[in-house]
């Protein structure tokens, strides 16, 4: 399936930013595709005066620009984050079913979150709800503990790393049952905080994630070549000149703070991670330097995609976004194994 | 001193257990080095204490007369190439990629594979013989295949000393000789100190400059390869009755087991 290998980036680039200019029209109120190409046109800085939006509804223009497109661009990095860590994961761990998650990211954002729904924290900073604070520090204290934990001398041994990380997700998770069956009338709104949603997305938020997940991701493609060897295990990546120890770290650290960063502000998202990592290298083969930035990309378009069915399909109520990237991702990943199955034979 | 590798009372513990004891060794540069011994004597972690892939002590190994300690990790992949028993694979790279990477030590990270690193694989990889392989995924490689590109790896990492890991033992009599040879070759025409773990005595006579035997984690003979395996020392040291008789052709002797 190794079909257009040097313009993949620049093809998926391009569905990107129609997925975008489409998203922006679907909703409770439909805008059309010009329409919504004009108003985004228009709020490019040296473009703008070229667009006339005459003719175009002034709530129009303020559903796209205020609601929708901070939360289409939300999703874009969420996605976009994911689906790069996922990468970055699946190649430290040299095991393909590692996910962002499997460091405990996931059960301490939760946690976290928990606990700030049921004290009721409330100051926002910098667009960040008190809530989404309380997440991040959750997930970066997990990653901690769990770095602390395997950490043996310099080194820091894959199955230890695994080991701590799937142990802190059950620990975190039981507590946070516990808090919740505790406060019984926070039920509902922790679990639908967990599922995932970019319901509450604003510019502010934007206004951070966007420059942490791009600066992360492209240290992460800087270190390309260093992932490519690890896969081949430690040791041989060692004797042909990588210092493991401290490339593990980095690559790890660098991730952990982008998965922590949009867990925070837009819960957990499963699926993203571990998959489209699969789909792109069956598509690209497993070559980080392509992997990353496609991953990057189609992370992002499968993320917008999921985040419109998921606030239109049941509309004016929303679906949370965790639910609609499992129901519609597996079906579709399946068939592409289904695919890859036949070829083989 | 031509010395290329050398150890001084080399110790390495797991936890309690003792694997190696006070091993002091000195390798010349050039030379065909044979490492045998029963499982469990220690020759895969001597090698890779070595390779410094296991942390030794201060002053204990000596790689071009220098402390292994004061070595950075890419000067060391620069000096020294590793080519392990088996590769685990699970990952579609091309043949071509991956003997590629053995260029990595010698690439800055911004930088893309020029065309001398280009050449440098395509000619290890004619050495060989893969070079037909060259855009096949190395999931489809068979055992000997694949060995072979990993030896072209090495070959493409420019090294003045290659450790082999018991490169052979899971290949056909074939691809076992081939093999072999090919690293012999690489010895004497490339002049690299080449440091091979091997099962078989027979390959090791035919093929070692010097063989090192190793026994509970000591050095128990250390010389040409006639001293080194004689009746008496493998009675010794695997406890079994061999004799040794000439090759009908050939002038090397041959290990028959009574």
């Amino acid at each position: 399936m190794k079909i257009f290998r040097k313009s993949n980036i620049i093809i998926s680039l391009l569905v990107l930013i129609a997925v975008i200019i489409i998203a922006c029209g679907f909703g409770s109120v439909r805008i059309d595709f010009v329409d919504s190409s004009k108003i985004l046109l228009s709020k490019i800085p040296l473009i703008n005066d070229l667009i006339s939006l005459d003719g175009i509804k002034e709530s129009h223009i303020k559903i796209i620009a205020d609601l929708r497109l901070p939360r289409i661009i939300l999703a874009l990095f969420t996605g976009g984050a994911l689906a790069v860590v996922g990468c970055s994961f699946q190649g430290v761990f040299k095991n393909p079913m590692a996910d962002p998650f499997v460091l405990g990211i996931s059960s301490g954002a939760a946690l976290g979150a928990t606990i700030g729904l049921i004290f009721n924290f409330n100051k926002t900073i910098f667009g960040f709800t008190g809530v989404s604070m309380f997440a991040f520090i959750g997930a970066m204290l997990t990653v901690l503990l769990v770095l602390r934990i395997s950490a043996i001398g310099k080194k820091l041994p894959t199955t230890t790393l695994l080991l701590a990380g799937i142990s802190l997700n059950y620990l975190l998770s039981a507590l946070m049952s516990l808090m919740m069956l505790l406060n019984r009338d926070k039920l509902e709104r922790v679990y639908l905080w967990t599922l995932g949603s970019f319901s509450t997305s604003s510019w502010k938020e934007v206004a951070i994630i966007a420059p942490c997940v791009i600066i992360c991701s492209i240290i992460l493609m800087v270190f390309s070549k260093e992932l490519n060897l690890m896969l081949l295990g430690d040791e041989t990546a060692g004797s042909l000149g990588i210092d493991v120890n401290r490339t593990k770290k980095i690559i790890l650290g660098i991730s952990s703070i982008m998965v922590a960063v949009v867990v925070s502000a837009s819960g957990i998202i499963g699926f993203v991670g571990l998959i489209i990592p699969h789909i792109i290298r069956m598509i690209n083969g497993p070559d980080h330097k392509k992997l990353i930035p496609l991953a990057m990309l189609i992370g992002a378009i499968f993320m917008i995609i999921c985040d419109t069915i998921a606030r239109t399909i049941i509309s004016p109520a929303e679906l949370s976004v965790g639910i609609i990237t499992s129901l519609f991702g597996v079906p579709f990943f399946l068939f592409l194994l289904y695919q890859n199955k036949k070829r083989i034979i | 001193m031509n010395s290329i590798v050398s150890t001084k009372k080399l110790n390495f513990n797991y936890g309690e257990k003792i694997i190696l004891k006070d091993l002091s060794i000195n390798m010349e540069k050039g030379l065909f080095y044979s490492i045998i011994g029963p499982n469990g004597s220690g020759k895969t972690t001597f090698l890779k204490l070595l390779a410094g892939i296991l942390p030794s002590n201060k002053n204990t190994v000596y790689i071009k007369n220098d402390d292994i300690h004061v070595i950075k990790q890419k000067e060391m992949a620069k000096r020294l190439s590793v080519v392990p028993q088996i590769t685990d694979m699970q990952y579609e790279f091309s043949v071509f990629d991956i003997v590629m990477m053995g260029r990595t030590p010698y690439t800055s990270r911004f930088q893309k594979n020029t065309e001398e690193d280009k050449k440098i694989v395509n000619d290890a990889m004619k050495e060989t013989g893969v070079i037909e392989l060259k855009d096949k995924k190395i999931t489809q490689l068979s055992g000997g295949e694949l060995q072979r590109v990993i030896l072209a790896r090495a070959i493409a990492q420019e090294t003045d000393i290659m450790l082999l890991d018991e490169p052979i033992s899971h290949l056909d009599i074939g691809y076992q000789y081939e093999i072999s040879e090919l690293v012999h070759n690489l010895c004497k025409k490339k002049g690299i100190t080449v440091i091979n773990i091997v099962h078989d005595l027979n390959i090791a006579m035919r093929y070692s400059d010097k063989i090192l035997m190793l026994k509970n984690g000591q050095v128990y003979r250390y010389g040409d390869p006639e001293d080194v395996i004689t009746k008496e020392t493998v009675k010794d040291v695997y406890s079994i009755d061999v004799e040794l008789i000439n090759h009908p052709i050939l002038t090397d002797k041959k290990v028959i087991i009574k």
